[in-house]
């Protein structure tokens, strides 16, 4: 008797929640809701090849399906992840990873040889990978890609099954955590030697990391499953994770609002106010830098007085309050926050975000100096933008500002995104607004952009001591002298500023509340869903 | 009529190769390369991209390989996305092309129908509600049309789905965005050639002879006065069945339209003439049946024979 | 020309050529100043087309004074004052920099009515020429004409709005030709259509026998007769154009910031459709009534010029 009313309270149960949907279905959801997130990267990924892949939407899919030698936790530090443990050696240079036993999701084991397969495919010429410059800080890495060397000769070498020997051709402490991205992602050579195009057919795609593939609808979504080979299977809740392609952020939006996302990646700038008072948006650290190049090729800004005035004579705090939005820091800085000094605090912690000040009564005076008193006679110049809203709405601010505070009159050019890139390379500009992520969590990601004929310093300016301090923190195995070489160098680019940065960003998000556990990183990827869950 | 085909067929390629060959100059000489990127690559990578795409290739090598790729009905690899133009074009088209044909049906039967009410009833009630109508398809454009659509259906009244490409209940608004236009254009077109066909002696002829208004529409008037909206229905369909931008990112549409602006953006070479050929092909085979709709619609048009004088 | 077809009742073969002396048709036409006269007169009595004109006489006042009405300029900001409702100090609010909306849509309408106009006008010459000769011609002729429209029109668009804007500089100048450029092509088409139609009919056999010159019959006999769907056309063209200039600026290949057209303020208004509607609701209504007043006067034009309905 008691096993019929069981089983009649069963079937109510599910007819309750299977017809009545809403408050019983929310009951019954609470004990346990399903384990599926819908996120929105904003984007079609360009490729499924991790070594091939360049940008952050492609990062963030590929992170959540593989798993490099380390991999980032909550809080930005390097955590074991196909590596169970490394040793350095003391010169900096030669990394011996130890790997635990892992399989990949067709069950095949993953072995140091898999990644010496991986690193050789990544630099190969033949493949032409646009990021294998990630792998240049090892021996011979360069020389193979640049053709110029053999691929036995690179530094990369299975000792054993589990063991892996990498030789720098430099101290380079960023190293490490760069293993934890996509070009250093190991990939299944069986899988890849048979079908060339696995990264394109999902029912080929082989993974090593928390989900694997099962569906890639272009221009709508990618859904992936739990992969229960994954070494760390035991700590992934999620069942299934759908990565909604949708590049209209209005839509996702509206697709947010109409309960069919969990979370998007982008915040549409004319909700932000609202969303904010109502904290509906989610704010994370960005160690990315806003900023405005100066051409110093020419005049007028090839007189640093010039450059200076220029940059103390906006409000940072306006802009980003009442412009940009989204909680940005006002930068008098270069250097990001969120990226890790030689003691382990914070680099711009340590240095200040205080290189100048914003003073219009000191920036006229430098102006009066240069030749320009009151802005009389400053030739006609313009702000180069690629046209996107949010740019060319910062920029018109700050033309305001120029011409309120300076009297000069600046114009505003708009070209499209390759154009602009092609001005900015040819220095074929007055003042370009840039921006600038890091490929990894180290102060010369930003430093070694402006050295002399550097391939982004884009501004034409050199400078000696610069070089040379830059060169120093390059070969310098201690981490101490480096970072000082760095801070030495940031504060001669505040001087003279070829650069005027404006803003640190941001990574606003729309998160359901009851979305937790996703590592949302501070570059590189958007977010890390391997313990993430539903509550 | 075999002769004209033929000819028409030979024009056709001496246009298609002509197409090309603009395209190609053009794209090469617009600022920025496909892998012209914010973080610039060191020159070895670049070098090595170049080779890989052969884009080191002199310019006329660059343009033999792809006539004679073209001549496979191989339109190369994209140089962005990790897919093949041929892959892009055959799963995004389709997707366009069922929305487009929704689209153009609606547009058809509507704008047909207001159009010939409007003529039928010159003047009155009817012409000015259904000129009103149109005209206000003309005045919103198909962003607006889509943001507002999006946000009345879906956002406020959650009838509808807000986007993504799946039932019916999918494409009734990117339909409804797509046809606006083309509703109110062939309303037009067709209120303005009826009331010039109801004015011919032949139809007045008939009225004389005391056929019902109806067989008079039908049989007499109609078919006439659609010749303006054949001439429309080429282009139309061509550009409708292969997609509109704005409606498919709106509407988060996986179809074609997306990859006309995209290419040109990304300087994605293949895509952009891969797109171009098919296109142009398309545009051409949608004139070339209307122009043998035409000689159906009206007899006394001859478009094989050259005129003697 | 009316007198032509209304004397021509009879068959073609009923007459002889006379050579080139065509004298006695030419004396058949009506008076072309009195057929202007007409026209205008038509166009004056008919209620729509006179509100139309009205409207676009008031808009393009409005397009010259506006900007000096309200104390505001286009560009001033005032990043204290952004996304207002309107009122007192700014009639239609202010956009996400503070600017005073007023003053924008009416320089907005600046752009937005030039590009209407200069398109319609570029299309209305190069689409009909072209487009009467084609048909007219016929033939090889018209074959060559029709595949040059369509390699012209299957050139992507963007492609070559880029190059133009790399050569001749972001701004107004590149805008005009690079719309110019692609929609007289619908008109050629149209015209095109109608003229092969329109030849085929007793009265141009007539003229044609009549030794009218092709020139003539092309001018006087035939364009006049495709008015209706030229007309229709070019309502067409002028919305479809102030939008894509609207979506070109988007893509930064259009007017540049601080400047906007009323497409752009448009778009900037979509962002704001779910907390500031009006920053979307007057750049809308101004596009619609423009498309509304266009279209009646269109409508009306066609009318008048239509001599068939002369009572």
């Amino acid at each position: 008797m008691r096993k019929i009313f069981l089983i009649l309270a069963a079937l109510l149960v599910i007819a309750l929640t299977g017809c009545g949907g809403g408050k019983a279905g929310e009951a019954a959801g609470k004990a346990k809701a399903p384990q599926v997130i819908r996120y929105n990267v904003c984007t079609e990924p360009e490729t499924l090849d991790p070594a091939k892949s360049t940008g952050q939407p492609e990062g963030t899919i590929l992170t959540n399906m593989f798993e490099g030698l380390v991999r980032y936790g909550p809080h930005n530090e390097i955590k074991p992840g196909i590596a169970r443990e490394w040793n350095i050696s003391p010169d900096g240079l030669v990394y011996t990873f130890k790997l635990r036993e892992a399989k990949w999701s067709n069950g095949d084991p993953v072995t140091a040889k898999d990644f010496v397969y991986s690193w050789l495919r990544a630099l190969d010429p033949q493949n032409a990978y646009e990021y294998a410059y990630q792998l240049f800080y090892v021996k011979g890495a360069e020389e193979y890609n640049s053709g110029k060397g053999r691929p036995e000769d690179v530094a990369v070498r299975a000792v054993d099954d589990l063991t892996l020997e990498v030789t720098l051709k430099a101290p380079a402490p960023q190293f490490l955590g760069l293993t934890a991205f996509p070009v250093l992602f190991p990939v299944n050579p069986g899988v890849d030697r048979e079908t060339r195009d696995w990264p394109k057919v999902m029912e080929k795609y082989v993974v090593n990391g928390p989900f694997k593939p099962v569906k890639w609808d272009h221009n709508q979504k990618i859904e992936l499953v739990k992969n229960e080979k994954y070494w760390d299977a035991q700590g992934v809740k999620l069942e299934k994770l759908e990565i909604y392609l949708i590049d209209n952020i209005d839509t996702g939006y509206n697709m947010y609002k109409a309960g069919q996302l969990d979370f998007q990646e982008e915040v549409p700038t004319q909700e932000m106010a609202r969303l904010k008072a109502a904290n509906e948006v989610k704010i994370f650290p960005d160690a990315s830098v806003y900023f405005y190049r100066f051409n110093v090729t020419k005049k007028p800004f090839n007189d640093p007085r010039v450059r200076r005035a220029f940059a103390m004579a906006i409000n940072r705090g306006e802009i980003v309050e009442k412009v940009a939005q989204a909680g940005q820091v006002p930068a008098y800085a270069f250097v990001p926050y969120g990226i890790p000094d030689a003691d382990g605090k914070d680099f711009r912690q340590n240095a200040g975000n205080q290189f100048f000040e914003e003073d219009v009564a000191e920036a006229k005076r430098l102006l009066a100096e240069a030749g320009y008193p009151e802005g009389k006679g400053f030739p006609r110049v313009s702000i180069l933008t690629n046209a996107h809203a949010g740019h060319q709405k910062v920029a018109q601010a700050i033309q305001q500002m120029w011409k309120q505070n300076l009297g000069v009159e600046v114009g505003i050019t708009v070209q499209d995104w390759k154009v602009y890139l092609d001005s900015q390379d040819n220095l074929n500009y007055d003042i370009c607004r840039s921006g600038w992520s890091p490929d990894y969590l180290d102060p010369m990601t930003f430093i070694d952009m402006f050295v002399t004929n550097g391939g982004n310093n884009d501004t034409g300016w050199s400078d000696k001591e610069y070089d040379a301090l830059v060169a120093r923190a390059n070969f310098t195995g201690g981490q101490k002298a480096r970072m000082e070489a760095m801070h030495q160098a940031e504060s001669i680019l505040m001087k003279e500023m070829p650069v005027m940065p404006i803003y640190f960003y941001t990574n606003p998000n729309l998160i359901k509340d009851n979305v937790k556990g996703v590592v949302i990183p501070p570059f590189a990827v958007y977010a890390d869903f391997k313990n993430a869950y539903v509550e | 009529m075999a002769r004209y085909v033929l000819r028409r067929i030979v024009t056709m390629s001496l246009a298609l190769w002509l197409i090309i060959t603009a395209t190609f100059v053009i794209m090469h000489s617009v600022p920025g390369g496909p892998f012209s990127s914010e973080k610039n690559a060191p020159p070895a990578v670049m070098q090595n991209l170049n080779a890989r795409y052969r884009l080191n290739d002199p310019y006329w090598k660059q343009y033999l390989d792809y006539l004679l790729n073209m001549a496979r009905l191989d339109l190369g690899p994209s140089f962005k996305y990790d897919r093949s133009v041929n892959e892009i074009i055959s799963q995004g088209f389709p997707v366009s092309a069922q929305l487009g044909a929704v689209a153009v049906s609606i547009a058809l039967g509507a704008g047909v129908i207001l159009g010939v009410a409007a003529a039928w009833k010159q003047n009155r009630w009817q012409d000015y509600t259904a000129m009103s109508l149109a005209a206000l398809g003309f005045s919103v454009p198909s962003f607006i049309l889509s943001g507002l659509l999006m946000y009345i259906f879906a956002y406020k009244l959650m009838w509808l789905p807000p986007a993504m490409w799946g039932g019916w209940q999918h494409a009734v608004m990117p339909a409804l965005a797509l046809s606006a236009l083309p509703t109110a254009f062939i309303a037009r077109l067709m209120r303005s050639s009826m009331l010039e066909v109801l004015q011919q002696d032949y139809i007045k002829t008939a009225r004389a002879k005391g056929l019902s208004p109806a067989a008079i529409l039908v049989n007499h008037a109609l078919k006439n006065a659609l010749m303006p909206v054949a001439t429309y229905l080429g282009p139309l369909v061509a550009a409708v069945f292969t997609g509109s931008f704005v409606v498919e990112t709106v509407f988060a549409i996986p179809g074609l339209g997306r990859y006309f602006v995209i290419s040109v953006l990304n300087r994605d070479y293949t895509l952009i003439l891969g797109l171009t050929v098919f296109y142009a092909v398309f545009l051409m085979l949608m004139n070339f049946i209307v122009d043998l709709v035409y000689m159906f619609l009206d007899p006394r048009i001859k478009l094989a024979d050259d005129r003697g004088d | 020309m009316t007198g032509v077809i209304r004397v021509l009742e009879l068959r073609p073969e009923d007459f002889q050529a006379l050579g080139d002396k065509g004298g006695p048709a030419e004396g058949l036409s009506a008076d072309p100043l009195n057929y202007w006269r007409d026209v205008w007169r038509r166009l004056k009595a008919n209620r729509a087309a006179v509100f139309g004109l009205t409207v676009i006489a008031v808009l393009v006042f409005f397009a010259l004074a506006g900007p000096y009405l309200s104390g505001h300029t286009y560009d001033r900001q005032d990043l204290s004052m952004i996304n207002q409702p309107p009122g007192a100090g700014f009639w239609f609010g202010t956009d996400c920099l503070g600017r005073d909306l007023f003053t924008r849509i009416w320089y907005g309408a600046r752009i937005s009515l030039l590009i209407g106009f200069v398109t319609g006008a570029v299309c209305l010459v190069i689409g009909v020429l072209y487009g009467g000769i084609s048909g007219y011609a016929g033939g090889r002729v018209d074959d060559l004409m029709m595949r040059a429209v369509e390699v012209l029109g299957s050139i992507p668009f963007l492609l070559y709005v880029i190059l133009l804007m790399v050569l001749m500089g972001p701004g107004l100048k590149a805008v005009f030709i690079a719309l110019g450029a692609v929609y007289w092509l619908t008109v050629a088409r149209i015209v095109r259509g109608q003229v092969l139609a329109l030849k085929e009919q007793e009265y141009i056999l007539a003229a044609r026998v009549l030794g009218i010159s092709p020139w003539r019959i092309l001018t006087r006999h035939l364009i006049p007769n495709t008015m209706g769907p030229i007309l229709v056309t070019l309502t067409l063209i002028i919305p479809e154009a102030i939008f894509t200039e609207a979506w070109l600026s988007f893509l930064g290949l259009g007017v540049s910031v601080p400047k906007a057209s009323w497409g752009v303020l448009a778009s900037e208004g979509m962002e704001g459709l779910r907390n500031y509607p009006w920053q979307l609701f007057f750049p809308a209504f101004f596009i619609s009534l423009t498309m509304l007043a266009f279209n009646f006067v269109g409508d009306g034009i066609r009318d008048a010029l239509d001599p068939r309905l002369r009572r």
